[in-house]
This record gives C-alpha cells, sequence and structure tokens, in this order.
C-alpha cells in the first residue's frame, strides 16, 4: 500500500496535482467535478462529511438513483455534506500509485480519508474488487479491524446489503432497504457522536439501535466441517435477525427537485423519476422483486409536479419513468398521456426503461422512441410456457407472438428477445424452445416485411441464471461453467441463419457472480488475494481475468463450486440468515415446490395475498394510485 | 452570441457542448427553436471545435429563437443557467439569416503561456525560444504529425500559420500568440507546434483568444460583422 502521510501536500497544492493528474488522461470530464447543480460546501460550517461512492467508473455510477437521490437528501441538510466519487479508470489509478497521490473527491478534491464515512452503494457483485481497491487508493486499510478512530465509518448499502457476508470484514455497517429515512437517523447519530466525543465503538453501539442497520462485527459465525454455516450468534445484544427498512407512506418521501447534470454523456443521462416501488409478481429468480416489496405506487399529480420541477433545474431533454417495472402503474397511460402532452412540444421524450411483452403497445413504444424505429427488447426469459410458469412468468408463448407480430406491424424491424439458462428444472426442451420462438418470430416478421426481408432481425440474447439471496431459487444449484458452455453451443448451432443473431454472457464472469451473490464471510480473503493480484472491474469483459481469480480460490483453499454448485438444504442456516427482507421462509420453501410443478402463483395487487410476509412483519400494505389493476 | 470556456469546461467535447448549451437554454426558460421532424434539436450552430483540454475567450454560437429577446436579456439569463467554466461575454440580436459560423471564420488566435527556467549566466535559454521561433517562422515547411482517423499523417502546417507575437510577462514566462488559419485546407492544431519548441520550454497553459472573419484587408471578430 503507498504511504501517503510521507507526503504532505496543502489543500491548495494537492488540488494543482490533481488538476495536472486529470488534464493527462482519457476523459477527465470524469474527475473535473463542477457539474450543473453539484454542491460544494464549505466545511467549516458542517459536521459531518460523507462521500458517496460508485464502484464503478462515473458513466456508469452517476446514472444511479439512488446515490443521486442520498446526494441530494444528505446535502439538503445545512450541517452534512455529500461529495461523491467514482472508481478511477486504469489510466488515472495508474497515475494516483505513481505520484502517491489520494484518489479524492469530485467536489473538493479531498482525499477519501477526510471524511466521516464513506458510503459505498453495492449494486453487483461484480463490483467487490473496486471497492477494495478505491480504499487502497485512499490509503485506508480494508479490514476493519486495521482501521483507527480517525479513519472513516465504512458503510454500504443496496441490493448488495441483503448478502453482505463476502464484504463483512471490510465494512463497519451496513444498511438493508430503503435509505430516505436511515440514512438521516444514521447521520443524526454521527453529529451526536462528534459532540460527546464518543469513540467508534460507543457510536456502533447507538448505531446498533437503529432498525436496518446491520453491524457485521457483532455477529459471530461458526462454520461446521463441510463448510457450511454452523450458527451465526449475535453479541453485545445485537438483535438476532436484522429487519429491512421501508418506507411506508411512499408519496411522502424524499423527492429531491434537481438532479447533476453531467458535461459528458453517462449511460441514463436524462431525468428519472421513480413512480413506484417494489413489484408483487413475484417472479422466483428475481432478487429485486423480493427485495423491495411491497408495492407503493406514486400519485399522479406527484410525479407532475415533481417532472416539472426537475426539469426546470436541470433542463434534461428526456424523461424516464423508472421502477422494477413501469408499465405496472395504475395510471401508467394517463400519465403518459399528459407528460406527453405537455412536453412533447418542447422537445422532450418520455420513456420508460423497460416494456413488459403483455403490456406492449406499438403506440406507446414509437412515442418512447421519439419517433424512430429503432430495435425493441422483450424479455420472454425461457424458451417454453412450462418454464415460464417454473419461474412464476405469467406470459404465453400466444401472448409473445402476438406482441412482436404487432411490433413488426407497426413497422419495427429489429427486435431483441431476452432469456436466461440454467433455470432451475430446464431441459434441452426449453433451450429448443428458444430456438424455435425466435424462429417463429423471425419468420413472422419477415412474412409482414415481405418486401424488406432481409432487413429484418432477431436478436436471441441470454445470460446464465444466477441464483440469488432471498429468493425462492436460493437454494438451487447454479449451473457450471461446462455446463453453461454447452447450452450456449447448443443455442449458437440452433440460431445460425440469415437474419438471426445470438450474443450470450461470458459463463465465467457469471459463476464468480454466483460464488459473491450467496458467498460467505470467508470469502473476504479470496477478495483480498484477487485485488493484490490485480482483479478489478470484473464486470467489464476486458478486465475480467479468471486465471487470477482461480489463483486467489486456491490460495485460500476454497471451492468456488461450494458456493454455486451444491443444493442447499431448507434447514441449512444460510450465510445471509439473519437478514430480512420481511420474507417469511415457509413462503419461499413453498414458491420453490411449486416451481418444482410449474405452478403459478398470484400477484398481490389483485388483492389474494400469497402470503409472502413482507406487509405483517414490516406493517405496511401494497398502495396503487387508484387506476385499475393490471396483470 | 459570444463566450468563455475555462476550468472544468474545458473538458467537455464539442458535442457534450451543445447538449450542455442546450439544457442551459431550456433551463433559462429561453425559447430556442426546434429543427423540424420527429425528433426536434434546438437550432444552435457553434463555430471552430475547440481541442479537449484548451480555454478560450472566444467562443461562437449561433442561436434562433422564436422570441424577440433583446441581446443582454438573453446574456444574463444564459450566465444564470450555465454551468462552471461557461460564459456568455457577447450577444448581438440580430433578424437577417448570419452565414455560418465554421464557413466564416477562417482565422484563429492561441496564446500559449510558456515557462523557460532561468538558470544563471545562460540567457541563452530565454533566447532560444525567440530564435527558434524566428527559425519555424522562415522555413519553408513545417512537418507536424496528425492522426486522421486513427492513422498517422504527416502534413505541412507551414502555409497555415499566419504570424506570431512574443512577449515576455515577466523573469522565465512569455507569452506567445499565434495566428492561425482555420478553413477547408485545415488548421493548425495548438498541440501541432509543441514538437518544435526547445526542450527546455514548458508549456503553462493554452488558450483559443481570438476566432476572426478575414476578408482582405478587414478583419473582424463574428460579432464585429454583423451590422455592417
Ligand atoms: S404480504 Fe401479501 S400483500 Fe404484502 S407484499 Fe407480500 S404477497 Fe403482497
Amino acid at each position: 500500500m503507498t504511504d501517503l502521510t510521507t507526503k504532505l501536500y496543502s489543500m491548495d497544492e494537492l488540488s494543482k496535482e490533481y488538476e495536472r493528474l486529470i488534464a493527462g488522461v482519457e476523459k477527465p470530464g470524469r474527475y473535473c467535478g463542477g457539474e450543473f447543480n453539484s454542491v460544494v460546501k464549505d466545511w467549516t460550517e458542517t459536521s459531518v462529511r460523507v462521500v458517496l461512492a460508485f464502484p464503478d467508473i462515473y458513466e456508469i455510477g452517476l446514472s444511479h438513483q439512488g446515490l443521486r437521490l442520498l446526494y441530494h437528501l444528505i446535502n439538503q441538510e445545512e450541517d452534512y455534506v455529500a461529495e461523491r466519487v467514482y472508481a478511477p479508470a486504469h489510466d488515472l489509478e495508474e497515475k494516483l500509485q505513481s505520484t502517491g497521490l489520494p484518489l479524492f473527491s469530485l467536489e473538493t478534491r479531498r482525499p477519501l480519508s477526510a471524511f466521516d464515512l464513506i458510503g459505498f452503494t453495492l449494486q453487483y457483485e461484480l463490483s467487490y474488487t473496486n471497492i477494495l481497491n478505491m480504499l487502497k487508493l485512499s490509503g485506508i486499510p480494508w479490514r476493519r479491524a486495521e482501521r483507527g478512530e480517525d479513519h472513516p465509518l465504512v458503510i454500504g448499502g443496496g441490493p448488495g446489503s441483503f448478502n453482505p457476508e463476502p464484504l463483512a470484514d471490510f465494512f463497519d455497517l451496513f444498511l438493508l432497504g430503503e435509505g430516505e429515512e436511515a440514512v438521516l437517523e444514521i447521520l443524526a447519530l454521527c453529529v451526536e457522536a462528534k459532540r460527546k466525543s464518543r469513540t467508534k465503538m460507543e457510536l456502533k453501539r447507538e448505531l446498533m439501535k437503529v432498525p436496518g442497520v446491520y453491524l457485521p462485527e457483532f455477529y459471530k459465525v461458526v462454520y461446521k466441517q463441510d463448510g457450511t454455516v454452523e450458527s451465526i450468534t449475535p453479541l453485545d445484544g445485537a438483535p438476532a435477525r436484522v429487519e429491512k427498512r421501508v418506507i411506508a407512506d411512499f408519496n411522502k418521501a424524499f423527492i429531491p427537485d434537481t438532479e447533476i447534470v453531467p458535461y459528458i454523456e453517462t449511460i441514463h443521462d436524462r431525468l428519472m423519476l421513480e413512480i413506484l416501488r417494489g413489484c408483487s409478481r413475484g417472479c422466483r429468480f428475481c432478487q429485486a422483486g423480493m427485495l423491495y416489496r411491497p408495492v407503493r405506487e406514486r400519485d399522479e399529480q406527484l410525479i407532475i409536479d415533481s417532472i416539472e420541477k426537475i426539469l426546470k433545474h436541470t433542463g434534461y431533454e428526456e424523461v424516464s419513468l423508472t421502477s422494477l417495472s413501469s408499465t405496472d402503474h395504475t395510471r401508467i397511460r394517463d400519465l403518459i398521456g399528459v407528460l406527453t402532452d405537455c412536453y412533447s412540444p418542447q422537445g422532450i421524450n418520455i420513456s420508460l426503461p423497460s416494456m413488459r411483452i403483455d403490456a406492449f403497445s406499438p403506440e406507446l413504444a414509437e412515442s418512447f422512441q421519439g419517433g424512430r424505429k429503432a430495435s425493441l427488447t422483450f424479455a420472454p426469459e425461457a424458451g417454453t410456457d412450462r418454464l415460464r410458469r417454473v419461474i412464476n412468468k405469467n406470459l404465453t408463448h400466444a401472448e409473445i407472438i402476438q406482441a412482436t407480430r404487432a411490433a413488426f406491424e407497426a413497422g419495427w424491424q429489429k427486435l431483441k428477445l431476452y432469456f436466461m439458462i440454467g433455470l432451475p428444472t430446464e431441459t434441452d426442451e426449453d433451450l429448443d424452445g428458444i430456438v424455435a420462438l425466435a424462429r417463429e418470430i423471425l419468420e413472422n416478421g419477415q412474412r409482414i416485411h415481405e418486401k424488406r426481408r432481409g432487413q429484418v432481425r432477431v436478436t436471441v440474447s441470454v445470460s446464465t441464471f444466477v441464483p440469488k439471496a432471498h429468493t425462492p431459487f436460493q437454494w438451487r444449484p447454479q449451473i457450471t461453467v461446462e455446463e453453461t458452455l454447452e447450452k450456449q453451443e447448443r443455442l449458437r448451432a440452433g440460431l445460425r441463419g440469415r437474419g438471426l443473431q445470438f450474443s450470450w454472457h461470458e459463463a465465467k464472469t457469471s459463476q464468480l457472480e454466483g460464488v459473491f451473490s450467496r458467498g460467505d464471510r470467508r470469502l473476504g480473503r479470496v477478495l483480498e488475494q484477487a485485488v493484490a493480484l490485480g482483479c478489478k472491474f470484473d464486470s467489464w469483459d476486458d478486465w475480467f481475468n479468471w486465471e487470477q481469480w482461480c489463483a486467489a480460490f486456491q490460495g485460500c483453499g476454497i471451492e468456488p463450486e461450494f458456493y454455486t454448485a451444491r443444493r442447499r438444504f431448507y434447514d441449512e442456516v444460510l450465510p445471509w440468515s439473519h437478514l430480512s427482507p420481511g420474507l417469511d421462509l415457509d413462503y419461499l420453501i413453498a414458491e420453490d415446490q411449486r416451481a418444482e410443478k410449474a405452478m403459478l402463483t398470484e400477484d398481490c395487487r389483485t388483492g389474494k395475498c400469497p402470503g409472502c410476509g413482507v406487509c405483517p412483519s414490516l406493517k405496511v400494505t401494497p398502495k396503487t394510485a387508484g387506476g385499475g389493476v393490471n396483470i | 452570441m459570444c463566450y468563455q470556456i475555462s476550468g472544468p469546461a474545458r473538458f467537455i467535447s464539442h458535442l457534450d457542448i451543445i447538449r450542455t448549451l442546450g439544457r442551459a437554454l431550456r433551463r433559462a426558460g429561453l425559447s430556442i427553436a426546434y429543427s423540424q421532424g420527429f425528433h426536434p434539436l434546438p437550432r444552435l450552430s457553434l463555430g471552430p471545435p475547440l481541442p479537449l483540454g484548451i480555454e478560450s475567450t472566444a467562443e461562437y454560437a449561433d442561436l434562433v429563437f422564436t422570441e424577440a429577446y433583446p441581446g443582454e436579456e438573453i446574456k444574463s439569463r444564459l450566465n444564470t443557467s450555465l454551468p462552471l467554466g461557461l460564459e456568455v461575454t457577447e450577444v448581438k440580436a440580430v433578424k437577417e439569416k448570419v452565414r455560418s459560423l465554421t464557413s466564416a471564420i477562417n482565422q484563429l488566435d492561441y496564446e500559449y503561456l510558456i515557462k523557460i527556467p532561468i538558470s544563471k549566466g545562460s540567457a541563452g535559454d530565454e533566447d532560444s525560444l525567440t530564435k527558434c521561433l524566428q527559425e519555424l517562422w522562415g522555413r519553408e515547411e513545417l512537418l507536424a504529425t496528425k492522426m486522421k482517423k486513427g492513422v498517422e499523417k504527416v502534413v505541412d502546417i507551414r502555409a497555415l500559420w499566419k504570424g506570431y507575437h512574443l512577449s515576455n510577462v515577466k523573469e522565465g514566462l512569455y507569452r506567445l500568440k499565434l495566428e492561425v488559419e482555420y478553413g477547408p485546407a485545415g488548421t493548425i492544431r495548438p498541440e501541432d507546434l509543441l514538437p518544435f519548441l526547445p526542450s527546455a520550454c514548458t508549456v503553462e497553459r493554452i488558450r483559443r483568444v481570438g476566432a476572426w472573419i478575414v476578408r482582405g484587408d478587414h478583419k473582424k471578430t463574428p460579432l464585429g460583422i454583423l451590422g455592417t
């Protein structure tokens, strides 16, 4: 680790040094800060300073809605500062290392060690190496045990905190669930701790009382001979089970009235307004659907007013109505109608992040694409009706054919179909189902576009199913690399021919994701070794280095297959058993068993509650904005 | 309209500047005209692209509004909506159509701030810059290597070099003003000159300081030419 203490710079000198570094890298716009609506505060007038860290590059990180929200939520309070940092790309990292300068925040170019808290968002497992790397570039010890009183508290949030065990040795605390209220409660305790000169340990004991806060050091994990967990014991009065935070009244939740407008283009360079939270369709593979229940829709008028305000402050030319499944909003059609009428004369486009096949309408899709007919994406997820019932995706072959036909008839020529391979109970028949479905759709397209047959294109994009914690499939084995390659080969062979295209995910990347998504604390060592061997940006194909990872696993005497290829038992103590999104174990087991029988389970928005447990255990109820439920 | 680029904004590419200005106009509530078609774009066009990382006091843009605002109003409203490093310095409102900036502008001026370490008793270092420029100016051919679509190409930039002026700011610090042609025959990018400077020099800063429309003996800025 670079020793940063040997070089002491004044803030001014540092700033100049950084200026020089930034000017010499590929995309200086990633690091220069100063974007419109970014907030720069005078530190002497505040008491707690947070740096929000996204463990991937700027273009991805700035697009993340959760961090955008927290940034403004925290900065809205006079007493707090929130700044930002993203993972530096390779070129800046090299320069930081060669100069010995620490990684810095965008707003005031302070090293991360100058902050009271570092808040990492845990969006995907393959960003974990970047977290350690960012700490390393900041001169902050990875391991919590090696950090002292003066080091910042390292905090994690986002879906990864529902099984953060591979990171348990590095973080001080994780926040489970929604952050709008809890983050302010945490910060208030930090202010108090500072005022009363509390030690870190004293502060942690206070933080322990905040619902949703998980402090990994207060849990002792004992393993059995076979490597499974024997017990997880809370220490010093820590709660036996940490339950997630959930905003009961989503209409009252914080909505920033502004957004940072970047200088350079980011992946989601537009206004994103969350129109509903949660999803109750109950797809059995989907972790987000399980973690963010119940469904809560925002009122139409609130959405319209917020968009108006944010547009005024940002000048964005596109508005995306986001959520896990935006066409589920009961008032979606009216909402889009009102917004389009109001904004399209001003050249502002309204869009949705995705559209369900059964809610597809050519008119809507056309308005989203601003009249162009670019490629359209549909997600049948599986190749046969049976397998779709296994995953509780209530979508039939006939519906898929109907929607794709409608798309061709409305003028689209290029469709993209998204599937998963390796789903529980999958057989060759299901894979062949993908091929047959793609071919049928292609033929329909060619028939409809008779005169331009050659331009009709169907792209089949497959990812490998990775079972995730807190889903009905959390006990299921993941397919191996070999199986993945075989299945991909079968599809590739079937999808040869004019008009068909096939794209797939790197099999080994999915294995690594699988290890960490259902991993335990012993993986912390593997992560450290991997980072030491140079692993980073694992979700980027050109950086991913499986050989180094294998070396790291071997070096720690850990077999990755233990985490991926093993069928777990229902009564096994899972590494995340003490962390709860509010779901009943019985519900998850029942859902897994219904999957085996290819039985559908209803969506609770119909009024029939299949009893996932969230509402009674967290004392919340699903809420719609008053329109008819569209199942 | 004339505007400046400094600080973080110098890292914005040409395309990103267009988007940034478009958003600032919306924030300012100024009703810019839109192009026809299903995907309307604001009618705003810029002068010659500024190389990334270089500041400028002489950037020009043409904007078409649907309402007749006084120039001062556009300037003040836009300036409150622009991000750090972008500032409008002058706006001239005209009714008639104007020639596109990229075809009208044919000269660009750059200013280099050059540092030369002064070692005692060797005034030679300071002289070397003056001499070097004289020598370069006297040459018939100046071959610079440029990247064009990923391939290296050697081009003669001498013909595009219109003039220069070197002045002393303080001990060891010089200001070099370079006048270059801009047009169908090409242009000199400020970094093209760097390999020719004496190795003892360090270039502290480069700025674009002028964009001109030269017709015979007349030399006017794009705003200066309006209304004449
Ligand atoms: S408890 Fe019932 S109503 Fe509440 S989210 Fe779960 S399934 Fe839906």
